[in-house]
């Protein structure tokens, strides 16, 4: 299979593009890939450097931009940085009230590689993802990545994948090898995967997966019985102080407290925006697309212990009379599970717009896929109850001091729901929805 | 051996011939009801010995003063004692309401001859213990403890040569137990943290509004728990020293000292709550694009004041010390001076609680900065000492007869 044999025009389209990237023509000429970080002061500007569509297919993508998934999310916030994403490739109008909102964004960020030549290797994944560190941003602004490659071979199971950046892909000949037998999963097909960002980009702070609820407290033991106090005598012991029997019961024990609730899972990583210009595809191509599953909610806490009751006191063999031992307290009731926290929804997802010539449609194949909801997390168990404290001893067996009950065992807490899934992204091939790969 | 000595050894179910052969014998009698409890306790103590009140001591006062129908402990306590030790009848309703004592276990030794040359215990908060001597000789260094134990103690002849132990006046000692230590007053609980300051907020959607407020001050922590009164003492309880025949030695001279038990310490008053940790700022708001300022942490609660110690206990009153010697010898006898048993001391104040926690800052909206740390709570300060036991107990008399 031949690789260096792009035409006049696909070369000088490659130049052209390296050279609004700002790289350097002769490193590139002599086969280095470069990559740089820009920034793009303006939508407009952002729009020659990173866009690569005549007038006809602006105004044709203008058109199917706004489509069902993406119109229904445009008073969210993520609706500003669509409009301006379809200003940026499109040259469509944009208000000043989008103009404003998006001013926080600007300038954009921008990766942009160039290369003459590249091959993946099989099975191997050329990650092309970049994240905010290299400004100092946070994870939540919206990067972009700019590909410009001459030659672009996949081996077997090769792929190109960005994970949540905003991807302006300009390619003048790819070539995807197939396996040597059929591939019977996505995975094993040569591939452009459009991923989510590998963290949820909602308004929530921490981890993806909701943090389990911490377990109840346990419950205190009660106190045991006093102890009489007792005062030897010429026949035998006597009470030193005026009998309360009631002060030889063991307390109940104190109920264990009540799991923490889990918290809920966030959304899933979102996929965002794809622009891939393929001027010559050979081989069989798959488009993967999928967003982020939502967190997992966490599990609620378990409950807290319940107390154990506290022993009688030991009766006793006085003057006054046999005293019985004092009554076990009885023990502290289980704490409530903690309820599961609710799943987080699945990452929503852009569109991907995907030009070849009319000719090599037939060579591309879209798998795009619905993004996954987070499982919501499970009740916590309830805390077992505390035990019943010992009866006290008695001076016989008939005035041994009855044993406290047990305590019961407290209620599980309730399960998480489930979060939502977010329908799966939309392919537009030449402007009209990709065929479905099928395997 | 006396006739006295056989006679005792015999009605305490000792054998004279091991007696005989130099064996000291200690064993746990079980007294079956409370006539044979008074014929083994009144086997050598004539009728006439112990007349009036004065010779009964407390225990007959007791008696003097209680009706048939008084029920209470020491008022039975009295009428036994006054059957047992001075022939005052003892009723049907009274021999009912001991009868769940009996069998009665009693301690008693036997020994035709002993020595000691260190501190003797003869018996330490327990039931009756009956002790049946020949000779005792009193060696240097030794001395007789009872503690808290009433006792029959009949020699026929004592000789004390020496001193008592350094530290030690007496050679005979009838004393009671210091109350015992008691509990701590309840820790105060830890004072409630302060509240969330307000949330910052949005004045329009994606224009930033008002920074998060600072968070409320802990609560102050609640005072510690009053300590435990003092337990009272244990008394020293009466005891009957019999001399049959003589005393000798060098000095041949016997100190008898009686003190009851005093008061013990009150409990330590209870630690004062911590103070709560101040309530956390309230958090900035992302607003869009931007976001408000988090609001400061507020500042700890202030630790609570330790408890109050708890009361001393109560000094109780002694029991009486009847020694009888043989004739004209009751000047080797010496009886201490009596001292009280003093009420205990109040427990000591409780330690002040442990300063809030400050409150933590909250985070800020988008682009916004975080709201700083509050400040600390101050501790609380130690609890007040608690007050002296009421009453000191009075001490027993020691009375010398002669035989």
């Amino acid at each position: 299979m031949k690789i260096n044999d792009l035409q006049h025009e696909q070369l000088q389209e490659f130049y052209v593009c390296a050279d609004k990237f700002g790289h350097d023509l002769a490193v590139l000429q002599a086969g280095e890939e470069i990559c740089t970080y820009i920034t793009i002061p303006t939508l407009s500007e952002a729009g020659r450097i990173l866009t690569h569509l005549n007038e006809a297919q602006r105004k044709a993508r203008a058109a199917n931009f706004f489509n069902t998934a993406v119109a229904a999310r445009r008073r969210l916030g993520q609706g500003v940085h669509d409009r301006g994403e379809a200003s940026v490739i499109t040259g469509s109008d944009i208000s000043e009230h989008d103009l404003q909102g998006l001013s926080n964004h600007l300038p954009l960020r921008a990766k942009v590689v160039s290369v003459l030549h590249k091959t993946v290797r099989a099975g191997e994944i050329w990650d092309v993802s970049v994240r905010g560190e290299v400004w100092d941003l946070d994870d939540r602004e919206e990067l972009y990545v700019g590909l410009n490659i001459g030659t672009l071979v996949l081996e077997p199971g090769a792929s190109v994948a960005v994970q949540g950046n905003v991807l302006s892909f300009l390619c003048q000949k790819i070539i995807a090898i197939a396996p040597a037998n059929p591939a019977q999963n996505y995975q094993e097909q040569s591939r452009i995967a459009i991923l989510p960002t590998p963290f949820s980009v909602d308004f929530s702070e921490g981890p993806l997966h909701g943090v389990p609820g911490k377990a109840g407290e346990n419950g205190e033991n009660g106190s045991d019985g006093k102890p009489l106090r007792l005062a030897q005598s010429l026949l035998g012991k006597r009470l030193q102080q005026p009998l309360d029997e009631a002060t030889l019961d063991g307390t109940p024990g104190t109920n264990g407290g009540p799991g923490q609730a889990g918290t809920k899972g966030r959304n899933g990583g979102m996929a965002k925006l794809a622009d891939i210009i393929l001027r010559s595809v050979e081989g069989l191509l798959l488009i993967f697309a999928q967003a982020g599953q939502g967190g997992a909610g966490g599990h609620g806490g378990q409950g807290g212990v319940g107390g154990d009751g506290g022993n009688g006191a030991a009766g006793a063999k006085v003057i006054a009379g046999l005293i019985a031992g004092g009554r076990g307290g009885v023990g502290g009731t289980g704490g409530q599970g903690g309820n599961g926290g609710n799943g987080g929804n699945g990452g929503i997802a852009s569109n991907i717009f995907l030009i070849v010539p009319p000719g090599d449609e037939a060579k591309v194949k879209g798998l795009a896929l619905p993004s996954e909801p987070g499982s919501g997390g499970q009740g916590g168990a309830g805390g077992s109850g505390g035990n019943g404290g010992r009866g006290g001893d008695g001076p016989d067996e008939q005035h041994v001091g009855v044993s406290g009950s047990s305590g019961q065992t407290g209620a599980s807490g309730l399960a998480g729901r489930a979060g939502r899934g977010r329908p799966a992204p939309a392919i537009f091939l030449n402007e009209k929805l990709l065929e479905m790969w099928e395997k | 051996m006396t006739e006295r000595f056989i006679k005792m050894a015999n009605q305490l179910g000792h054998s004279i011939e091991h007696l005989r052969a130099g064996h000291e014998i200690l064993t746990a009698i079980s007294v079956p009801d409370v006539d044979i409890l008074r014929s083994m306790l009144r086997n050598d103590l004539p009728s006439s010995t112990l007349e009036g009140p004065e010779d009964a001591g407390e225990l007959a006062n007791l008696y003097l003063q209680s009706e048939e129908d008084d029920v209470s402990e020491a008022a039975i306590l009295g009428r036994v004692s006054a059957f047992i030790y001075d022939d005052v009848p003892l009723s049907d309703a009274d021999r009912l309401r001991i009868q769940h004592l009996f069998p009665m276990e009693v301690t008693a030794l036997s020994a035709d001859s002993k020595t000691i040359s260190s501190p003797w215990t003869v018996g330490n908060s327990q039931s009756l213990v009956v002790i049946n001597l020949g000779t005792l000789n009193m060696e240097n260094g030794s001395c007789i403890y009872c503690i808290h134990t009433p006792l029959q103690f009949t020699v026929d002849n004592l000789v004390r040569n020496g001193a008592p132990p350094s530290g030690t006046t007496f050679d005979i000692g009838i004393v009671g137990v210091t109350g015992g230590t008691v509990g701590t007053g309840i820790a105060g609980g830890t004072g409630g943290p302060g509240g969330v300051g307000t949330a910052g907020d949005c004045s329009s959607p994606g224009i930033a509004g008002s920074a998060g407020g600072r968070g409320q001050t802990g609560s102050v922590g609640a005072t510690g728990g009053v300590g435990d009164q003092g337990q009272d003492g244990l008394a020293s309880l009466n005891a009957y020293i019999t001399i049959n025949q003589q005393i000798s030695g060098t000095p041949g001279i016997i100190t008898v000292f009686t003190q009851s038990g005093a008061g013990g310490t009150g409990g330590t008053g209870g630690t004062g709550g911590a103070g709560g940790t101040g309530g956390p700022g309230g958090s900035g708001k992302t607003c869009g694009c931007e976001g408000t300022n988090g609001g400061p942490g507020g500042t700890g609660g202030n630790g609570g004041v330790g408890g109050t110690g708890g009361t001393g206990g109560n000094g109780v009153p002694g029991g009486n010390v009847i020694v009888t010697v043989p004739g004209g010898q009751t000047s080797q006898i010496m009886a201490l001076p009596v001292l009280p048993a003093l009420p205990g001391r109040g427990g000591t104040g409780g330690g002040g609680g442990a300063r809030g926690p400050a409150g933590g800052g909250a985070g800020g909206g988008k682009n916004a900065s975080s709201g700083g740390g509050g400040g600390e709570g101050t501790p609380g300060t130690q609890g007040p000492q608690g007050a002296t036991g009421a009453n000191a107990g009075a001490t027993g008399t020691i009375f010398v007869k002669q035989g």
